[in-house]
């Protein structure tokens, strides 16, 4: 055979099969395009230099892994799809004289035009929306940065060498392939009848099983950490029941349907039950893999949506005012320069802010001590008597009432000696809400105190930054020395754990000139001022300005919600080209059926409406399953977001529907494209 | 009044882009009586696919008209035409066209429910057809349980229980080893005993001998026709072979 014939065959090979071959194009643009963006800002030489960067480079580290491995996943799958619709073809081939080899060769031509085209086009997309990409991302990093728009030489190069890989793995699969197989058996490929299922009752109970398990998982984590600790046990527990229900449900209940005469025996029924009933083995898996994309993307877009719309009630909550004092100190200090006092440190600060020539437009400052407790009805024990993994019950924030006072901005409450007031949401102490009097357990002994009350706040007046805090509780106590008291109860020994001591100031300037108080501060302590020989003695002293803090986490916050909507596009593409693939390849099996049946006596009419009622129900199925997982899954993104100190539900709430209800929307979009190119390949057979 | 009329048939096809036409059907004229068994004969490419594809209202004429009963075929309105041949027509294929998404008993279902009977009326039609047909044991199998001869009683069965003015047949037993092939030749000689009217397209001689009269197709005219009379198969088998041995030499316009 001339040479020549080789490369023309396959693209005469690729043209006849253009339905199956240009969504495998399309497959290798996307994912070699969203891959040369993701390392093109990961290796950005210009925007390492960035305060916040570091995030958003280890977090397109993550989104190249992730990404590259589906990507791989979803090649080698389009692929097989590919291969098995040309069973056919290439047994044509062989039967006609072509050689093993001879095919191998045009194959290895397709492969060459196809991977050509796809990588080239997904570089040349990746360079144009790396543009785009960078502008968006530097706008949800809130990076106001003037951006020029380079071509990464590096990337380009890994793109191609690891999309190069997959689709030489790809071939090696195909040529293994055509060397198993004898021509006859690939003549007749694809076309064997298929034993109708059984309903395979242990698969059912194993999905129901875990299924319940993980959505139990779900909705028994009470805090961050242990959402943290089962998400992941819980995610593959549903994925798993998600695969075992769609195999084995699905058939229990087309099955449960058919034996329903009444509802069976009508035309559009009986067509599409007979019809999924028939191919639901292999339909199934694909049903479920749809099913779990559709969850996966709903999930990642929603939770990083709301982190990032959340981020700045996340600063709000850290950092309340433009400079945040952070004071770590001993009150039971032996130091001669004395017990560290918060009125002298805000004094001196107040004076220096003075002296810089500023107006302060707020101030207000408290200190608190924090210590993790295990609960009782009338007593709290604390944590360091019990072992280490079933710590963090509750974390009690310990206030003088002067100190809550000044933390909250109120009036304040009356303690007497030897009296405490409950602080916080009323039911976050359980059995305790009704004592009348709490002992404190320590290793070094144990203090009673009389319950005179309770103030009952949403949320405590700390800036905590403890991660995954929601189970925090406050009490209120007279004065600093009952505060010393009980730390002699509950501490092993002194100086184990310190006080904290918050200073709040919101200044009448800019944010460049707060940079520059900044600095003059610590010009200032280098030179001997806010030292303990004046405030008391403290062991350590930080600032944050809020807009520092701000540009932290929104570079966090944005990259996560980039990276979402990233990987979110490549699983929504990966759904679609399942959806895709399976309507045609059914399209090409129910042909035959639907001629077989027009010439019994089936009106076009009644065609449109049975393949309509089927379509429904085969796209409609996961992604409805697809939305109760998200409803279970609420609960964990609810506690997986405290993680990040992010802990206001309507948000969430409000980013989970919104972005059930786009995805619908796309999904819809897909719907009735896909559904249409079925009808076409359905009723040609009639024609 | 005859149950068929067919009346100067033409039916010529043009090739997509024009140019090419081929005439297909050029005069066909004949009709068919109650009760009657009819077999078309004719070699490939004669127009025996495309005269059945028109008497079953698949295709249309391009001149010419089929009229069943007093009913004129293209009159009937096209959103009517599947319900109208559902019920008036029944259709066994050479391929047996059953499907293999169904049960037996719900292939022969399948014409019923697409005309709306309730599962009650259904199971009544079924129940003689099956112990008729011989195929009451199988009707819960698929038919990829079933034999080749097996699925054509379950294709007649399902062409029958519309109960149908006319049944058509496209070389029924061209997919069936010779003892299928007995024992539904001689099922079709039963139906039509009791009164079914058949119309039987076939190339093999001896589906033909069972028939009542043979018409021969040739270069899309009705060339010739012989009637059974009194001969027995055998008889009628050697005078249909001499025809057509006669048809294949080319012989006599009036043979």
């Amino acid at each position: 055979m001339r040479k020549s014939l080789y490369p023309r065959l396959a693209l005469q090979n690729i043209i006849l099969n253009r339905r199956f071959f240009i969504p495998y194009l399309l497959t290798i643009t996307g994912t070699s395009g969203a891959f040369y963006i993701m390392f093109a800002l990961y290796s950005d030489p210009g925007a390492r230099e960035l305060r916040g960067y570091i995030y958003v480079e280890s977090m397109m580290l993550i989104g190249m892994l992730v990404g590259y491995l589906f990507s791989a996943v979803i090649l080698l799958y389009t692929n097989s799809f590919l291969m098995k619709q040309r069973k056919r073809e290439l047994g044509l081939y062989n039967v006609l004289g072509m050689g093993k080899g001879n095919i191998a060769l045009v194959l290895i031509c397709e492969l060459l035009f196809v991977g050509a085209a796809g990588i080239l086009s997904g570089l040349f997309l990746g360079v144009i929306f790396h543009k785009l990409a960078t502008l968006l991302l530097f706008r949800m990093l809130r990076f106001y940065v003037p951006f020029g728009w380079r071509i990464s030489g590096t990337a380009m190069v890994v793109t191609v060498v690891l999309f190069s890989i997959v689709l030489a793995v790809t071939l090696a699969q195909n040529l293994l392939r055509i060397q198993l197989s004898d021509p006859i058996q690939l003549l007749r490929g694809g076309h064997e009848g298929e034993k109708e299922p059984r309903t395979r009752w242990l698969l059912a109970i194993l999905g129901a099983g875990t299924l319940g398990t993980g959505y139990f998982l779900a909705l028994a984590a009470k805090d961050a950490i242990s959402a943290l600790v089962t998400y992941f046990l819980a995610v593959i527990l549903v994925i798993i029941g998600t695969l075992c229900l769609f195999t084995a449900g699905s058939i229990f209940i087309l099955k449960l349907l058919r034996a329903n005469k009444r509802f069976y025996y009508q035309t559009s029924h009986f067509i599409g039950i007979s019809g999924m009933l028939y191919r639901m083995k292999r339909n199934a898996v694909g049903l479920a893999n749809i099913c779990i994309l559709s969850t996966m993307v709903m999930v990642m877009l929603s939770g990083t949506l709301s982190l990032y719309l959340g981020t700045g009630e996340i600063v709000d909550m850290q950092y309340p005012a433009d400079i945040n004092f952070h004071v770590n100190y001993y009150p039971e200090t032996e130091d001669e320069r004395g017990r560290f006092d918060g009125t002298v440190m805000m004094q001196s600060l107040t004076s220096f802010f003075r002296e810089q020539g500023e107006t302060i437009e707020a101030a207000s400052a408290f200190s608190y001590m924090s210590i993790y407790v295990d609960l009782q009805a009338d007593s709290l024990t604390s944590n360091s008597l019990r072992p280490a993994k079933e710590r963090l019950d509750r974390h009690l924030f310990l206030f003088t009432a002067a100190d809550f006072a000044a933390a909250s901005g109120t009036e304040p409450v009356k303690v007497g000696p030897g009296q405490v007031l409950l602080c916080g949401g009323e039911r976050d102490f359980g059995p305790m809400f009704s004592a009348s009097e709490v002992t404190f357990n320590g290793p070094r002994g144990s203090r009673t105190l009389t319950v005179t009350g309770g103030v009952w706040v949403n949320s405590l007046p700390v800036s905590s930054n403890t991660a995954g805090d929601d189970l925090a509780i406050g009490m209120i106590v007279a004065d600093m020395d009952e505060v010393v008291a009980l730390r002699q109860v509950l501490f092993s020994q002194d100086f184990s754990s310190s006080m904290i001591w918050e200073g709040r100031f919101d200044l009448a300037c800019d944010a460049a000139r707060l940079e520059e108080v900044e600095s003059a501060f610590w010009d200032a302590t280098e030179n001997g001022r806010f030292q303990q020989e004046d405030t008391g003695d403290w062991r350590s002293l930080s600032l944050t300005l809020r807009s520092d803090a701000e540009l932290d986490i929104y570079a966090m916050s944005g990259g996560f919600l980039f990276l979402g909507i990233l990987l979110g596009l490549i699983f929504l593409m990966a759904t679609v080209l399942i959806i895709y693939y399976k309507q045609i390849s059914e399209g090409y099996e129910d042909r035959s059926r639907f001629d077989i049946m027009r010439k019994v006596g089936l009106s076009r009419k009644q065609v449109r409406a049975s393949i309509r009622s089927q379509v429904l129900v085969v796209f409609f199925l996961p992604i409805a399953v697809a939305a109760v997982h998200i409803a279970f899954d609420f609960n964990m993104v609810v506690q997986l977001l405290g993680l990040f100190n992010l802990r206001d539900i309507p948000l969430t709430a409000v980013c989970t529907l919104g972005t059930v209800l786009v995805f619908f929307l796309v999904y819809g979009a897909v719907y009735l494209i896909t559904a249409r190119t079925y009808y076409k390949i359905v009723s040609d057979g009639g024609q | 009044m005859s149950l068929l009329q067919v009346e100067h048939l033409q039916k010529i096809y043009t090739t997509r882009f024009g140019g090419n036409q081929v005439q297909a059907l050029t005069d066909v004229s004949f009709t068919v009586e109650q009760g009657e068994y009819v077999a078309i004969m004719g070699e490939s490419g004669s127009g025996k696919t495309t005269l059945l594809n028109i008497l079953a209202a698949l295709d249309k004429p391009t001149s010419g008209r089929v009229l069943l009963g007093d009913k004129d075929l293209s009159a009937v309105r096209e959103r009517e035409l599947s319900a109208f041949r559902r019920d008036n027509l029944g259709f066994v294929f050479q391929e047996f066209n059953l499907l293999d998404t169904f049960s037996v008993r719900d292939n022969i279902f399948l014409p019923l429910v697409l005309s709306g009977k309730t599962p009650r009326e259904m199971e009544q039609r079924l129940e003689p057809i099956a112990k008729r047909l011989e195929i009451r044991k199988i009707v819960n199998k698929f038919p990829y349980e079933i034999s080749g001869g097996q699925k054509q009683r379950v294709a007649v069965a399902r062409a029958l229980i519309t109960r149908p003015q006319l049944l058509l047949a496209d070389e029924p037993t061209g997919a069936l080893d010779s003892r299928a092939t007995d024992s539904l030749l001689q099922l079709f000689a039963d139906i039509n005993t009791d009164g079914q009217t058949v119309l039987m397209v076939t190339h093999s001689v001896k589906a033909a001998s069972h028939a009542g009269r043979v018409l021969f197709i040739r270069d899309g005219q009705v060339f010739h026709q012989l009637y059974r009379g009194q001969d027995t198969n055998q008889l009628f088998y050697q005078r249909i072979a001499d025809t057509l041995t006669l048809l294949a030499n080319g012989g006599g316009e009036d043979a």
